[in-house]
Order: structure tokens, then C-alpha cells, then sequence
């Protein structure tokens, strides 16, 4: 009777110092997605500035709650905005949780990209929405350009000589 | 009555011939590459070069082609289907008597901040020596050129007419030809290469919110596929083997011994074993000749070694229709005699191939030894696409990962590794830290006689990361392969 019972008290004892020592050596793979309340659920990537002088826009986020996201994009119209793309559901991955999009062939103009964002319960949460304008590559140029002060070139002789 | 069914016969059957012809004619331009064959550039000059030279300058020709549209917009070309190097070569070759020309050095920043406009970024896959330039732009001085030992990328930039930009990035030396031939050909091939069909790159610092420049596709290709491909030797055609032989051995195989394996592998021997050549089974070509004490001895440079193994490949298999390129050169030693190993790569359907040897995945399976003046070893083993018409069926379209879907998939993998010999990295900030160190990610084609059927190449992504260079299979996102560099 003894016996069974020391035998059973040493089995106890080494599956729970075996369980012991597992869990300290178990390191889990940190992911990127820290799972913050204070934060913003996703963070916008691209587009970084309001300004895309291209006619294609990268955008690109990062899911950082436990949260599903669906992205729409607007073209900001006088009377009304077009749906110009979406509502497609924010495809996270596995690990990184981050989504890019490419949209092409925009015209001049505003556009606004607005996130909807639902919890695991599927309660909504307040949308994100951040605009950007794009810009014709050439207008833009000769904008630029027009904005450089005009000199002539009695001027710069001045300089030159003042400085000699 | 019988006149009109006659001629009613005739019509019908011209009808049927005429939509034949259609169909063929349809199912042929979907088959070959259509960039392979349309002019891209319409101004642009054809440069006239001798043959020798431009077979050389072919095979020096860079192995990628970084366009930058600017605003963050950028694609890469495998292949120089925009004829770019020629281009290229033809500011070189106008530019290097000018008087007017100046090299000065300068810093890496300025060549990162020329990046983010208009711009084309050639990269070659060794350091190219300015006594090579000289070569085939055929010139016998280095003059001003001197400045420069080598080069292995070059920036044309539309922000600045009359310069261009040369870096040797391993050694971090960057330099500026002044007064270099204008650049407005580059303007119009950029825009032509802006309206077509191109993959889009962007930073890693656009995609992810990290500190790194290096480009990322963000879609899978939807133009690319697996293709159907034949050995370059078949080792049971007679014909095929004795006529390679012959370019190593001479028109009289006579004095060679032939022997032929139970595998189907044949070898060729001159002498006592002076040279040897085998093509085994799978079609792969060994040869090697015994050290010849008065060729290897010679000192030659490596420009003159490098043209001498060119020439070698040239005369023992060429590279037509394969897109070959010079992609590393190695120093080496042997018997106290200084060589160098040149490796060559070859490309498909506008991408790399890959292919396994002897357990590993190797990107340059042409490989040639020069020890002095001597070449003693040579090593081959290429796949030709199989052109073939299949009448009224569709290409057979490949669903493909994207590089972002691939590291996403792999990703705890990927970070272990890099924990392993980053120990110091906090686990906070390891996960930035691994994607900054992403070097480089690139689509190619893989060749895998063991696992796959002799005649298909399969897509694989190839992604560097640290110190460690992963390869994917392309459609299941799987590991295949690792290496360290």
C-alpha cells in the first residue's frame, strides 16, 4: 500500500516539475500585433502624405486589434461621393496582419478611404477615414515650376561681379 | 446546278481554311512573348557592333533593370526586352573621348535620393572592370575611366541630362560622369515602359512602415506560368552528343575514347584522361581538362579571363534563346596557381531559373574555371522552352502567392531564424527588425528533375533575408529550400 502510494507521489511530482520547466522554456513567437485598447485598430501605413502625384495610390495598413475591417474608397464629387472601390473585407494574413491594396488609373481629384471596423462580437466601431488628393503629374510640374522666383540675367551678372 | 454546288463548295471550304488560319495564327502569338518580339522603343538606335563583341557584351549585359517612376511607383525587369543595356552602353561608348568629361565621387544618400525620381537603376550581377567596359565599347584606354576599378550597378537619371551614376555597391563607392551623353531616349522608354503591362514594386518602407528601401511586388503576376521545357543535350540522341563533343574534341573523335553508362550517362576521353567530357543521364555537361603547367602559370587579368570564358560558353553550347548572363566571378586557387570561377545564369520567359544540384538550389548552373590561361573545368546544364501550338486552348493559367501573402505564411519561421543568429534583438522589436533586413525578392523558375517531371518548371519566390536566402514554391507558399550566404 505504501509503495503505491510513494510511486503515485513521485509520478505527480516529476509531471509537475516536467510541466514546470516546459512552460518557462516555452517562448512564443512575438507577433506584431500588440493587442492595445488605448490604440487606433488599424494603422495606416500608405498613403503617408494627403498629396499622390502618380495616378495609382498604394494603401497599406496594419490590423493591430482583434478586430474585422472592411475598406471603401470615395471619390469626393460637388454633389455626391462615388464609390470607387469596395466594400472589400481587409484580408489580414496569418502573422503580420497587414493589408495592401493598389488602385489604378485615378483621375485628378479628392478621394476619402473609409475603414469599417467591426469587433469579434460584430458590434461596430467607429469608422477611420483618411482623404488624399491626387494630382496630375504634369500640372503639378508646371505649377512647380511657375512657383520658382524668375531672375534674368542681368542679375545674375550683378551677383557675379558684386562678388568678384 | 452542279456549277453553283462546286462553287458553293469552294466558298465554304476557303471560309474554313481562312478561320483555321485564324486560329493557329491566334494560338502562335499567344505562345511567344509578345515583348520578345514588338519593337518597345521606336527611336531608338540600333548600334552596330561586331559579332564577337556584341555576343560578349550580350553575356556582360546587367541581370535586372530597377525602373523608378518616382512617387513611390517602381517596377523591375528580368529581362532587357526594352533593349536598355544597349542604350546603355552606346552613352559609354560616345561619352569616353569627350573632353569634357569629369568623374568625381559621390555619396551613397545622393544615389538614394536619385532613386525617388524618374530613373533607370541597371544592375549587373558582378563587378564589372572598366578594362572590360573598354572592351566592348572598344576602346584600348581607360582614360579618365581609370578612376573607377569597378562597377556593378549604373543610374540614369531623368533629374540630370548630361550625367550618369556608377556605384560599386559592395565596396560603397559611388561616382558621377559628368558631361556624359544626353539622356532623352531614357525619357521615352520609361514612359513606354509606364503605359504598358508592368509588375508593380513599391519599398518595403511603403508596405510595412520600416526602414527599408529595398522593392516588393505586391500582386502575383497573373501573365506568368508554369512552362513546358526540353533538355539542351538529350544524352540518347547520337547526333546531339557527338556534335557537342566535337566543339571540345575536334571533327575527328577517333583518338576519343567513348564510353557509354548503363544509366544512358556517355563520357569522352582524350589520351590518358588530358580532357574528359560526360553528359549524364539527366543531360548535364561535366568537363574538365588535366592542368597544363606552362597555360595555367600565366598571369592574365580578369578582364582578359573573363572574356576568355565567355568565349569558352560561346563555343560550347552558346546562349541563344536563353537569356545567359555573367552573374559572379570568384577568384580561386589550385596547385599554387591563381584562377577565377565564372558563373553564369540563365533566364526563361523574361525570368531567372533556378535548379537543384546535387541537393541545393543554384542560380547559375553554367559555371566555368580559368586557372592562367587555361580553362580546366566547365560546367553546364540548361532547359530550352518547349514551343509548342496547342490549337484553340487557353494558357493554362497559374494561381500564384503573392511575396507579402509568402512572407506572411512563413513568417514565425523566418523570425526564428533570424533570432538564432541575432540573439540581442529584443523580442519587441524583432519583428521590424526582420523586415528591414529583407534584401531582396525576386520570382523565378525552378528546375527540380527530382521532384518534378523532367519537362515543367515550376514558379518559386526567392526571398533574402539576413543571411539566409529562401526559396518558395510559389503556389502553396511551402519551403523548399534554404541557404545561408
Amino acid at each position: 500500500m505504501n509503495r503505491k502510494i510513494i510511486t503515485s507521489a513521485l509520478i505527480l511530482v516529476i509531471l509537475g516539475a516536467s510541466s514546470v520547466t516546459g512552460h518557462a522554456a516555452y517562448k512564443p513567437v512575438q507577433s506584431k500585433v500588440n493587442v492595445n485598447v488605448n490604440k487606433e485598430p488599424i494603422e495606416i501605413i500608405s498613403p503617408k502624405g494627403d498629396i499622390i502625384v502618380q495616378k495609382s495610390v498604394l494603401i497599406s495598413v496594419q490590423v493591430r486589434q482583434n478586430v474585422s475591417v472592411s475598406l471603401s474608397v470615395y471619390k469626393e464629387e460637388e454633389k455626391e461621393d462615388t464609390l470607387i472601390f469596395g466594400p472589400e473585407k481587409v484580408d489580414q494574413g496569418e502573422s503580420l496582419k497587414f493589408y495592401n491594396k493598389q488602385l489604378k488609373d485615378l483621375s485628378a481629384g479628392k478621394y476619402k478611404m473609409v475603414f469599417d471596423i467591426m469587433d469579434k462580437e460584430g458590434n461596430s466601431k467607429d469608422p477611420i477615414t483618411k482623404s488624399f488628393t491626387v494630382k496630375d503629374k504634369e500640372v503639378e510640374m508646371n505649377e512647380t515650376l511657375e512657383r520658382i522666383p524668375k531672375t534674368n540675367v542681368t542679375n545674375i551678372l550683378d551677383d557675379i561681379l558684386d562678388k568678384k | 446546278m452542279k456549277n453553283f454546288n462546286r462553287e458553293k463548295f469552294k466558298t465554304i471550304l476557303l471560309i474554313m481554311l481562312f478561320t483555321l488560319s485564324i486560329a493557329l495564327n491566334q494560338q502562335l502569338w499567344e505562345k511567344i512573348s509578345l515583348d520578345k518580339i514588338t519593337p518597345s522603343v521606336k527611336d531608338t538606335e540600333m548600334i552596330k557592333m561586331d559579332n564577337d563583341t556584341n555576343n560578349i557584351s550580350n553575356i556582360l549585359s546587367p541581370q535586372s533593370f530597377i525602373i523608378n517612376f518616382g512617387g513611390g511607383l517602381h517596377t523591375i525587369l528580368h529581362s532587357d526586352s526594352y533593349n536598355i543595356w544597349n542604350e546603355v552602353v552606346e552613352i559609354f561608348r560616345k561619352s569616353y573621348s569627350l573632353e569634357n568629361v569629369s568623374i568625381d565621387k559621390i555619396d551613397k544618400e545622393t544615389w538614394m535620393d536619385l532613386q525617388k525620381f524618374r530613373s533607370i537603376e541597371v544592375k549587373l550581377g558582378y563587378n564589372m572592370q572598366t578594362g572590360l567596359l573598354s572592351k566592348i565599347i572598344q576602346q584600348k584606354k581607360l582614360g579618365k575611366y581609370e578612376k573607377i576599378e569597378g562597377f556593378d550597378k549604373i543610374l540614369i537619371s531623368l533629374m540630370d541630362e548630361s550625367s550618369i551614376y556608377v556605384a560599386d555597391e559592395k565596396s560603397n563607392h559611388y561616382y558621377v560622369i559628368n558631361g556624359a551623353s544626353k539622356v532623352k531616349n531614357f525619357e521615352k522608354l520609361i514612359q513606354n515602359i509606364e503605359h504598358g503591362n508592368y509588375e508593380v514594386y513599391y519599398a518595403l518602407a511603403d508596405i510595412y512602415g520600416i526602414e527599408n528601401n529595398n522593392l516588393m511586388p505586391i500582386e502575383g503576376n497573373e501573365d506568368i506560368h508554369n512552362i513546358e521545357v526540353v533538355k539542351e543535350i538529350d544524352p540518347l540522341s547520337e547526333g546531339q552528343v557527338e556534335a557537342f563533343a566535337r566543339t571540345f574534341f575536334g571533327e575527328n573523335l577517333d583518338f576519343v575514347r567513348k564510353i557509354r553508362e548503363t544509366n544512358g550517362s556517355v563520357i569522352y576521353m582524350y589520351g590518358y584522361g588530358q580532357k574528359a567530357l560526360k553528359i549524364d543521364h539527366k543531360g548535364r555537361l561535366q568537363y574538365v581538362e588535366k592542368i597544363d603547367e606552362g597555360k595555367a602559370s600565366k598571369n592574365i587579368k580578369i578582364d582578359e579571363a573573363t572574356e576568355m570564358a565567355i568565349s569558352f560558353v560561346l563555343e560550347h553550347g552558346n546562349m541563344e534563346g536563353i537569356n545567359g548572363y555573367l552573374k559572379a566571378i570568384k577568384p580561386f586557387e589550385e596547385e599554387n596557381q591563381k584562377g577565377y570561377i565564372f558563373s553564369f545564369g540563365y533566364g526563361l520567359n523574361n525570368l531567372p531559373v533556378y535548379c537543384n544540384y546535387n541537393g541545393k538550389i543554384i542560380d547559375t548552373p553554367i559555371e566555368v574555371k580559368v586557372l592562367g590561361e587555361q580553362v580546366i573545368s566547365y560546367t553546364r546544364f540548361i532547359k530550352r522552352e518547349k514551343v509548342a501550338i496547342k490549337l484553340l486552348e487557353n494558357q493554362e493559367q497559374n494561381y500564384i502567392l503573392s511575396s507579402l501573402q509568402i512572407i506572411d505564411m512563413n513568417f514565425p519561421m523566418i523570425q526564428k531564424d533570424y533570432a538564432k543568429t541575432n540573439e540581442e534583438v529584443s523580442q519587441e522589436s524583432i519583428t521590424d527588425k526582420v523586415l528591414e533586413s529583407v534584401q531582396s525578392i525576386e520570382i523565378g523558375y525552378y528546375d527540380d528533375p527530382i521532384r518534378l517531371p523532367d519537362n515543367e518548371l515550376s514558379l518559386i519566390w526567392v526571398i533574402k533575408i539576413d543571411k539566409i536566402v529562401y526559396y518558395f514554391d510559389a503556389a502553396t507558399g511551402k519551403l523548399l529550400w534554404r541557404s545561408s550566404l
